[in-house]
């Protein structure tokens, strides 16, 4: 049994699933360690805080573990697992609230008309600094079409609005994201410089 | 700007995919056990539960009101056999009394002349009643014990509608209101009532311009003389405008980080609609009965079960921004303002406030056609927790409209 154990870490996906299956509390420890830190990449883009992720990954790892037994060995184990994280973090966006932002003028920065330049690699960390600052549904909007692929129609179906006031969060989003890039990783550039 | 775009989410993208925190491992796990033990040992109730504890209870009001119905109907039909045959036996009796006297029409106009027209000999009895009327029947006696009835006793009337026609109105002696009241009594054991009710809330300090209105059902079941106890089955549907400061913070909608800044709610306007289903448990006080109207009064705890809670709120979100002046040493502040639209939609059964309102009455009831009456009821209830899933303190007064069936 403990060399099983110590092992397991070796096997396959489809091993790991079929032990899973089967109840095996440690076959279930391996798959949930082997793509942690996968499933928190993903979870952390729809969240303000590693808590907050980790709270998702747990609530999507629990639902992969009772629906197992509909999973199809055919396709990449990875697809499905994100496809349930992803829906996971959109069902506690739903709970929390159906909101509309609709922000002032005034509360926006000025887009000067000047594009910024990028010239440093973006950390992880730089990243989540800025998404942030960005409003839920700025965030969920960029996330799924930027990242996830999904087009506004889809979008739109998944959240509950058109696919116009889709395409216009994400403007909105990008438009944020700049403005942010500018007044929080650009200027950081510029002050390390002058030092 | 779309240069910009398209290597800013590149380089989002690479972020993220060499985003590794496998070092967190174990203490995801550990979480992941934790949250599942939790999740194991909390007392979940799933929504076909929920369904299906108020089926049962529906269930189970509908088999206590049909047997009630039965036991009444069982009720009545005895007595109208035992009232035959009691008509049957004064016929027989008494039949060369009534051959011998004319019949007189009553003109119950001129209550002194009629009073002339009736035998002394035959009201007397009624001021001295014989113990084995009160006590023992609860149908109407024999003509020895009734001779009133005997003497004017038609062949196809019952003694209660000649009581009822020709005797009661004229002679106030409590014994005759006895004999006439006392037969509905155990009609009155249990009841059906059916109620309208249309009242106005106060959330906190400010009162909802929004009226509500509730359609019920009750059973009224007599424990004493004076006091009986009413279930109920209410459906209500309430609409309140929540002005500021109502809301809990933080309860429904937090102003969230924007640019950096936080925010705070600085005002709002917000409406909540809902349809709940009440279940009242009250008990009812005779306080004083006179022939057949009674005043009374009436306390309890109501449970709600909300169906449907809509919140619509507009928020308006303040974010001041505090700048530092290097130069001349002085802080600025600058507020702006957001909008935001907030819209919440909590499913059936997402709510239950177990006897959250506790319920107080008082009650005038009056005769309605023979067999029914009116009660009309103003009530007040106060909350004895906080209420809906918004955790609302609401005071409800209003007025309400119950028709109780006798038969």
């Amino acid at each position: 049994m403990g060399k099983r154990r110590s092992n397991v870490h070796e096997r396959s996906d489809l091993e790991l699933i079929t032990g899973s299956l089967k109840g095996k509390l440690y076959f279930r420890e391996a798959l949930y360690k082997r793509y942690f830190s996968y499933a928190m990449s993903v979870a952390v883009r729809y969240t303000a805080s590693r808590n907050e992720a980790m709270e998702i990954v747990n609530d999507s790892f629990m639902k992969v573990l009772e629906r197992l037994d509909t999973y199809d060995t055919s396709k990449p184990f990875k697809t499905w697992y994100v496809r349930i994280i992803v829906n996971t973090a959109i069902d506690g966006y739903r709970k929390k609230s159906k909101e509309k932002y609709l922000m002032n003028a005034d509360m926006d920065f000025d887009d000067e008309g000047k594009e910024p330049e990028i010239e440093t690699e973006l950390s992880a960390n730089d990243i989540l600094a800025l998404f942030s600052y960005l409003p839920d549904i700025y965030k969920l909007t960029f996330n799924l079409y930027e990242i996830e692929g999904y087009d506004h129609k889809e979008i739109g179906r998944i959240l509950g609005i058109s696919s116009s006031t889709s395409r216009s969060y994400l403007t909105r989003a990008k438009k944020l994201l700049r403005q942010l890039y500018v007044k929080y990783i650009n200027s950081s550039e510029k002050n390390n410089e002058a030092v | 700007m779309k240069r910009f775009d398209n290597i800013l989410i590149k380089r989002i993208r690479k972020a993220f995919s060499d985003y590794n925190v496998d070092h967190l491992a174990d203490e995801g796990w550990n979480s992941f056990v934790r949250t599942k033990k939790k999740k194991r040992t909390g007392i979940i109730i799933p929504l076909w539960a929920k369904a299906a504890s108020v089926a049962v209870l529906l269930t189970t009001v509908s088999i206590f009101t049909y047997k009630s119905f039965l036991n009444i109907k069982k009720t009545a039909d005895n007595q109208t056999v035992n009232v035959a045959e009691q008509v049957a036996h004064n016929e027989t009796t008494d039949v060369a009394n009534i051959a011998q006297r004319e019949p007189a029409p009553v003109d119950i106009q001129e209550p002194t002349d009629i009073r002339e027209q009736i035998p002394v000999p035959a009201v007397k009895p009624f001021t001295e009643p014989d113990k084995s009327i009160e006590i023992n029947e609860k149908h109407y006696s024999g003509p020895n014990k009734l001779p009133v009835s005997s003497s004017n006793v038609e062949l196809d009337v019952n003694l209660k509608d000649y009581i009822d026609e020709k005797v009661l109105y004229y002679a106030d002696f409590s014994f005759v209101k006895s004999v006439y009241e006392n037969p509905e009594k155990g009609n009155e054991r249990i009841n059906l009532l059916a109620g309208l009710s249309g009242m106005m809330a106060q959330v906190d300090n400010s009162i909802s311009t929004n009226p509500a209105t509730s359609l019920g059902v009750y059973i009224e079941r007599s424990i004493s003389d004076r006091i009986s106890f009413r279930p109920g089955l209410a459906i209500a549907m309430h609409g309140y405008n929540l002005n500021n400061n109502v809301l809990k913070e933080n309860n429904v909608y937090a102003a969230p980080m924007i640019n950096g800044m936080s925010g705070s709610v600085d005002s709002y306007e917000a409406q909540l609609n809902l349809l709940a289903m009440e279940i009242p448990l009250d008990i009812v006080f005779t306080v004083w009965e006179r022939h057949k109207s009674k005043f009374y009064l009436s306390t309890g705890a109501s449970t709600m079960v909300y169906l449907k809670q809509k919140f619509n709120g507009s928020f308006i979100n303040a974010y001041t921004n505090e700048t530092y002046n290097d130069l001349t040493g002085t802080v600025t502040y600058e507020t702006n303002y957001s909008e935001v639209d907030v819209e919440n939609n909590y499913g059936a059964f997402s709510h239950v406030d177990f006897f959250g309102l506790a319920n107080f009455s008082a009650g005038y009831s009056i005769p309605l056609g023979k067999s029914n009456k009116l009660l009309i009821e103003p009530f007040v209830k106060l909350p004895v927790s906080d209420l809906t899933s918004l955790d609302l303190r609401v005071v409800y007064g209003g007025m309400s409209l119950k028709l109780k069936f006798l038969e």
